[in-house]
């Protein structure tokens, strides 16, 4: 019965597609780009030898030193290709019997229910999506800063975001959405309407907001991949004027840990803190899942989301870069904002 | 510019088995397509000293070197992260997710198997290979493929729509 196992694997992969559209090319591009950066440690090796003699030789790391994650800072322009979206590195296939729009078109879409939406909102949002205001699944990129979808806590004296949520897609990117997949949302399902969701793609510059049942959420989001991206250690402002950080609260607890800090010190300390963290998470290890709490961290210029848990800790930032971030850097970041218990 | 002649047609040709290949040795078809890249890099260096396609398989080639990255990597890569959305439940009829149930169990099941045993279980029941060879193409011993597949299996039967052809196959 060899065969039949074999039949049953047949099968199994029989509907696979592969996601890049040109692969000759892409693993050309791949292999190119492990050339340059092994050309480039070995030319930063022997300079470093040749330029401090023996004072220089002892820094040298057994491996190649970390490399700071280098993130295409332009918004990607989203399109459609062969029923696939493509925006940076998200590939979202139209599922089949959709229709697929840009925005900003004269013919407004039948039936917004299996419509997939590319708005620009850099034009007023009015005339992006006139022409579907309601469409299933809306994408767009954007020129702003890219954080973490959040509520909000009134406290006291402010409103304080809520902890975000991670996950990653399929291809290595991470992703942040605005609930946890296979939680209802209440006060939608109170009023009949959709289940929303929002997933922002930091590093593809791009969101996705999807509007319908809980269940649809969770098939298309299961269709989502990524290109890799070659990722690296934590991209951080310099000299940031602000930082705030939000924590989650004890498990009998709602309300979130929070603390935001002028203090030039500490804002510095903060910034070593996040360079110190130097083992890099390739995009096929990269585990961060919505099961898990997080952190968030507004530094400046760059949002940086820490995934917590036992099994897989890694942070992300907005400006690229992502990183094994241990208990203890957890800890000291807490520290540093005088939340931790 | 595609690499060295022939590399691009070659790509163009086999991508698509070598991704549903990958995918069989991961589990998942993210990881599988990025394991084919990953090969498939080594197959572009190697193009002209292995003297492909001429003198060599190139298919061969990066079937041989997936397998064995795919085993390497077996407790660090593909181990324990699995897509991060809950996977598509069963879709009503007409649905265009409609997906196709025993494949998605096939995959489900294969996704639960330490990426050893997988390994070893694609080798040895999809490629056709004997324990002899699989052991020489993974560097590793005749017993350790032995009782991989012997472990694969029995975790593949307990996934009951799987159990016959999997119980079959352990008597024949």
């Amino acid at each position: 019965m060899t065969q039949r196992i074999k039949e049953l694997l047949d099968d199994a992969v029989s509907g696979v597609e592969p996601r890049t559209l040109d692969p000759a090319g892409a693993v050309v591009r791949r292999g190119r780009s492990q050339r340059r950066r092994t050309v480039l440690a070995t030319a930063l090796a022997v300079l470093a030898v040749v330029g401090g003699g023996g004072l220089a030789a002892p820094q040298l790391r057994p491996g190649p030193p970390p490399r700071v994650a280098d993130v295409d800072r332009q918004p990607p322009v989203p399109r459609f290709v062969d029923g696939v979206v493509l925006s940076g590195g998200l590939r979202l296939p139209v599922p089949a019997g959709w229709q697929a729009m840009a925005g900003g078109q004269d013919k407004p879409c039948a039936d917004p229910a299996h419509t997939v939406l590319i708005a620009d909102f850099t034009k007023p949002r009015e005339d992006s999506t006139t022409a579907c205001p309601y469409a299933a699944i809306t994408v767009w990129v954007s020129d702003q800063g890219m954080e973490a979808p959040s509520g909000g806590f009134l406290t006291d004296k402010r409103i304080v975001k809520t902890p975000p949520i991670s996950m990653t897609l399929p291809g290595g990117e991470p992703v942040w959405v605005s609930n946890r997949i296979d939680e209802v949302d209440p006060d939608r399902n109170r009023s009949g309407r959709a289940y929303d969701l929002e997933l922002v793609l930091p590093w593809s510059r791009t969101i996705v907001y999807l509007r319908m049942s809980r269940l649809d959420a969770q098939r298309v989001v299961g269709t989502l991949r990524a290109e890799p991206v070659e990722g690296g250690v934590l991209a951080v402002p310099d000299v940031p004027a602000v930082a705030e950080l939000i924590a989650p609260g004890p498990d009998d607890e709602i309300y979130p840990r929070h603390s935001r800090t002028t203090d030039k010190a500490t804002i510095a300390d903060v910034v070593r803190l996040l360079r110190e963290q130097t083992e890099a998470v390739a995009d096929r290890e990269a585990c961060a899942s919505p099961a898990q709490k997080g952190l968030r961290l507004d530094i400046g210029t760059a949002h940086v989301v820490v995934a917590l848990g036992p099994h897989c800790q890694e942070a992300v930032s907005s400006a690229g870069g992502r990183v094994r971030f241990d208990d203890a850097a957890v800890t000291e970041l807490e520290q540093l904002f005088g939340i931790d218990r | 510019m595609s690499g060295p002649a022939g590399f691009a047609e070659f790509v163009s040709a086999r991508y698509p088995a070598l991704v549903r290949y990958g995918t069989l040795l991961t589990g998942d078809s993210g990881h599988g397509e990025d394991l084919t890249q990953e090969a498939l890099v080594k197959t572009y260096r190697g193009w002209h000293r292995l003297g492909f396609p001429d003198d060599g398989d190139p298919e061969a080639y990066t079937r041989q070197v997936m397998a064995r990255a795919a085993w390497r990597a077996a407790r660090r890569l593909w181990r324990r992260e699995i897509p991060a959305a809950a996977p598509p439940e069963r879709a009503a009829a007409g649905d265009p997710y409609e997906s196709r149930d025993t494949a998605s169990l096939v995959l489900d099941a294969l996704r639960e198997l330490p990426a050893g045993q997988r390994v070893v279980l694609v080798l040895r029941y999809w490629a056709g290979l004997s324990e002899h060879e699989i052991a020489t193409q993974l560097g590793c011993s005749s017993g350790t493929v032995k009782s991989r597949a012997s472990r694969a299996i029995t975790t593949m039967r307990r996934t009951p729509a799987l159990a016959d052809a999997f119980t079959l196959s352990e008597t024949s």
